[in-house]
């Protein structure tokens, strides 16, 4: 035990003081009785309360001793345990907040909060010549408090410290820690209250200690949880999950999924030790699915033992099912039938069809893509000119006049992880002629103004496949394909409807692959009008938009607990967002065996957990007024002077 | 005081009378059977007649049947000597703290004083009244009312008047009640309204002496419920209202116990020392119904008739 206030010691002076106002007479109330014939009749006979009376001042004078010793030493800030800090140096004092201290340890606490009790312990010996500041590491690693001697706001800075379901490197708040004593002409050291005893400094003069809370302790966790439509039936829907034994004992359970709240699926899972087990699920189609269904998705584990292990954050995951919108197309040609059994054939799809004579480029900004499939003119639109929507131009481009015509150009080049190509291979498509596009293909990816263009097929020079993008406050798509539907095999190729969905869903701005969940911590972008709802819906919980917080795009913000979070977009369409944590870290609740590199003393007081919860100087305190009050009691009672 | 005895009350006081458990000689013919022959209604015995009596007493009827003479002899009915004796020391006069609700115990005993006083008087008996207290002057200012009504206002006045000349202490109960009964010279029956705190703790001798003179003792013990039930609490300097040495007392809850207990103890102690020399013993305590103490309660302990 230490006293962190030794002066306060030197009111003991106070004891003579109280000794001496004992040895003052009691002053006596006076009172006439009409006879004492009765009361020395009754002192006469009880001999041994004389005795009593003897006594009762000394036991007195006693209690009142203890009451001013007990005072004293609270006074004096004791605390347990050897560690102290020592004076001139500067401490950083790092609490792991991060989703897996959630876990249970076998004491019933949480390891944050046996962490927390620790922090608070070794925050409350901050002092002048040995300040204190306090980080925390949670979705990532940041300052609580700076270096300070002022107790009340470390403790203040540490009570507001709330665990996140998101996850970060360790080493970079040991890194940020570092940083922060290396500033400092004194002495620094680390301290990381955490459950994790190996990670280190290396190549740094700081040493880290370490305070160890929770214990090594099996568990089963989702890993993975990809929900997603079939690109080749946008419709259909397939769940991906992973699930992980961190234990060292095979577990058996069964992975519940629901959907909106039924239970959909139930399959059971047997898992070795470490054993990882991925699972697919075929979900009903969306397009099935009532208009005001949410498209909640949750797994749950459930173990065939009964109860939950010891994080209950990983047994359950959560996803959106995709429901894309039909997206509109305009196609605007004289006739083309291939072009009109493609759309057709995609369910994802609206097309429209209009000849030449009564578009009007004003329609395109109604739809998601206008197919042009018109002969190349020269007083076509460049993209200076180039109406609002997003254009698929078949035969020219809007960079202007073609420059001639390609002869049966092969290709030479496919960018097969553009997502015009995705799954579609367009490598070995015959071309019987090609637009010669003002475009030179030897540098694929090129800047024109607010335009950025590239093409992910070439010829040589030639640009096979162009698409621009314009950035800024309104953005532009649009494709140029070299070559008509008739120039090439490419209808009579299975990559043809592939390749026109891709290009049209690029053009609408939507990815087959829509994010609609994310891990915790992740960086969401909002775009102007955007909406997102910082505080997760669970399943079975109400949904009030009006006592949530939002943010409001264009911003960028980061989910740190999971759930679903609604988002609005600008016309006010809502969705949601599924954030899980699905971190094999996370989950994996094994303690390592290896010694860390240095151990602080507190480590061997910090197990028993009612002594750092209260400081001892409030037990103290608590003690005097327990003293105090028994004092008074004796007092009524006549026990005591 | 005098509110008490309105007409109504006295009219009830009437219907009662002293009780004397044997007859006492007196100087008058009154309404007490005595010892003495006299000329009351109420037959005693025959006797031999001798020449010189009266003839009109002579049995004319036990004449014819056994032919010899017989005089008839009567009861005398005379007055009782009644001596009412008023506590009047100082512990009667004490009155505890917050109880002004109440009459204190002199008042009370002077109240039934007055009421032993009317009793008597309506029944002819020979009222006097003795102050009890350590004031040899005091003591020696009895009030011999006499016989009759008329005489109560006489009494009133006694115990109104005297009031402001008591309080003395009572250093010798015992030898107060020797005192009296050396200065009463006719025997009758002695009504003693006292607290009866002997300091000494002699009170059974003075009573035993005046049992030993002949007079027939009743004893009506004034009380307060503070003397049977102290609330005091606290480190204390107890001082008595009698004087002598202050005693420094730290009472409690246990210590009231076993005051309590002492009490008992002791009023256990002079009701089986009444009983034992047959005197009659009523407790009368202050914050009693006056009219409870004076009517029933008198009566119940053998006082009334």
């Amino acid at each position: 035990m230490t006293l962190l206030n030794p002066t306060a010691l030197f009111f003991a002076a106070l004891v003579p003081v109280v000794v001496v106002l004992y040895l003052l007479k009691v002053r006596r109330q006076d009172a006439t009785v009409s006879t004492l014939l009765f009361w020395r009749r009754i002192l006469a006979e009880n001999r041994r309360r004389a005795l009593w009376q003897k006594l009762r001042r000394p036991l007195s004078l006693l209690l009142q001793l203890l009451l001013l010793a007990l005072v004293l030493f609270a006074l004096a800030r004791p605390e347990w345990g050897a560690f102290l800090l020592a004076r001139g140096t500067a401490t950083v004092v790092i609490i792991d907040a991060r989703a897996r201290m959630q876990a249970r340890t076998s004491t019933g606490s949480t390891r944050f909060a046996d962490a927390r009790q620790t922090a608070a312990a070794l925050l409350r010996r901050a002092s002048a010549t040995a300040p204190v500041a306090l980080l925390a590491i949670s979705d990532s690693s940041r300052v609580l408090a700076p270096l300070s001697s002022d107790e009340g706001a470390l403790l203040s800075a540490l009570d507001a410290l709330t665990l996140s379901d998101a996850s970060s490197r360790v080493d970079d708040a040991l890194s940020l820690a570092a940083e922060l004593l290396e500033a400092r002409p004194e002495p620094g050291r680390i301290i990381l209250v955490s459950d994790d005893a190996t990670a280190a400094l290396p190549a740094a003069r700081v040493s880290v200690e370490h305070v160890v809370v929770g214990d090594s302790q099996d568990n089963v966790g989702f890993t993975r949880f990809a929900p997603r439509a079939l690109l080749n039936s946008p419709q259909s829907v397939q769940l991906l999950l992973e699930l992980v034994n961190h234990g060292s004992s095979a577990r058996g359970g069964s992975i519940e999924l629901s959907l909106d709240g039924r239970v959909i699926d139930l399959r059971p899972v047997e898992l070795a030790p470490g054993e990882r087990c991925a699972e697919s699920f075929s979900l009903p189609a969306s397009g099935t699915m009532p208009v005001n269904a949410r498209g909640w998705l949750v797994a749950r584990w459930m173990s065939a033992e009964g109860g939950g292990d010891a994080l209950s954050l990983d047994d359950v995951a959560y996803g959106i099912l995709p429901r894309p919108r039909p997206l509109r197309v305009l196609l605007v040609t004289g006739g083309n039938l291939f072009l009109e059994r493609a759309l057709s054939a995609d369910d994802s799809l609206r097309a429209e069809l209009l000849t030449p004579d009564a578009y009007q480029p004003a329609m395109a900004a109604a739809f998601d893509a206008v197919i042009i499939d018109l002969p190349a003119s020269p007083d076509a639109a460049t993209i200076d000119q180039l109406p609002a929507g997003n254009f698929l131009l078949v035969g020219h481009s809007p960079l202007g006049p073609n420059a001639g015509e390609l002869d049966r150009p092969v290709v030479t080049e496919a960018e097969t992880a553009d997502p015009l190509l995705r799954l579609a291979d367009l490598r070995e498509v015959n071309f019987l002629r090609a637009a010669q596009f003002p475009f030179d293909a030897r540098q694929p990816a090129q800047r024109r103004g607010l335009w950025r263009l590239h093409a992910p097929l070439r010829s040589l020079d030639h640009a096979l496949i162009l698409a621009g993008e314009r950035e800024g406050s309104a953005p532009q798509r649009f494709v140029a394909l070299a070559f008509g539907a008739a120039d090439s095999d490419l209808p009579l190729r299975v990559a043809f409807p592939l390749f026109l969905g891709n290009a049209i869903r690029w053009l609408a701005g939507t990815d087959a692959l829509a994010v609609s969940s994310l891990r915790a911590g992740e960086t969401v972008r909002l775009l102007d009008g955007q909406k997102l709802c910082l505080d997760p819906v669970l399943p079975g919980g109400a949904v009030n938009p009006a006592g949530t917080r939002w943010v409001d795009g264009p911003s960028s913000v980061r989910l740190l607990r999971n759930g679903f979070h609604l988002r609005r977009d600008a016309a006010g369409a809502e969705s949601w967002l599924a954030v899980n944590t699905g971190d094999a870290a996370t989950s994996d609740l094994q303690m390592r065996s290896d010694a860390p590199a240095a151990q602080v003393p507190l480590l061997a007081a910090s197990g028993a957990s009612w002594r750092i919860s209260w400081p001892p100087w409030i037990l103290l305190a608590f003690a005097a007024l327990g003293l105090s009050a028994a004092e008074w009691i004796l007092f009524h009672r006549r026990k005591t002077e | 005081m005098t509110a008490l005895f309105d007409s109504r009350f006295l009219a009830r006081l009437e219907q009662l009378a002293l009780l004397a458990r044997r007859p006492f000689g007196g100087q008058q013919r009154a309404e007490r059977r005595s010892r003495r022959r006299g000329s009351s209604l109420e037959f005693a015995d025959y006797r031999n007649y001798t020449p010189g009596d009266d003839l009109r007493s002579l049995d004319w009827a036990l004449y014819g049947r056994l032919d010899r003479f017989y005089v008839k002899l009567y009861e005398e009915e005379e007055e009782l000597p009644v001596h009412i004796l008023v506590d009047a020391s100082a512990s009667m006069r004490w009155e505890p703290s917050g109880s002004a609700a109440r009459p204190g115990k002199f008042d009370l005993a002077r109240r039934l004083a007055a009421v032993f006083a009317y009793i008597g008087l309506a029944h002819l008996d020979h009222v006097h009244i003795h102050w009890l207290d350590g004031d040899a002057a005091a003591r020696d200012a009895a009030l011999d009312l006499g016989r009759g009504k008329a005489q109560f206002h006489r009494a009133l006045s006694f115990l109104l008047r005297d009031d402001a000349a008591r309080g003395r202490p009572v250093p010798d109960f015992s030898q107060a009640l020797r005192t009296f009964g050396n200065r009463i010279r006719r025997r009758g029956l002695v009504i003693l309204i006292s607290d009866l705190f002997d300091p000494r703790d002699a009170l059974r001798e003075g009573l035993e002496y005046l049992l030993h003179r002949g007079f027939e003792l009743q004893l009506v013990h004034v009380l307060d419920p503070a003397e049977i039930d102290p609330v005091l609490t606290g480190d204390l300097r107890l001082r008595d209202v009698e004087g002598g040495d202050p005693l420094d007392v730290t009472s409690d809850e246990a210590l009231l116990r076993t005051y309590r207990s002492g009490v008992a103890a002791y009023l256990a102690e002079i009701e089986a020392l009444a009983r034992r020399r047959r005197m009659p013993y009523a407790r009368a305590l202050t914050d009693a119904p006056f009219e409870d103490v004076a009517l029933r309660g008198l009566r119940a302990a053998g006082f009334l008739r």
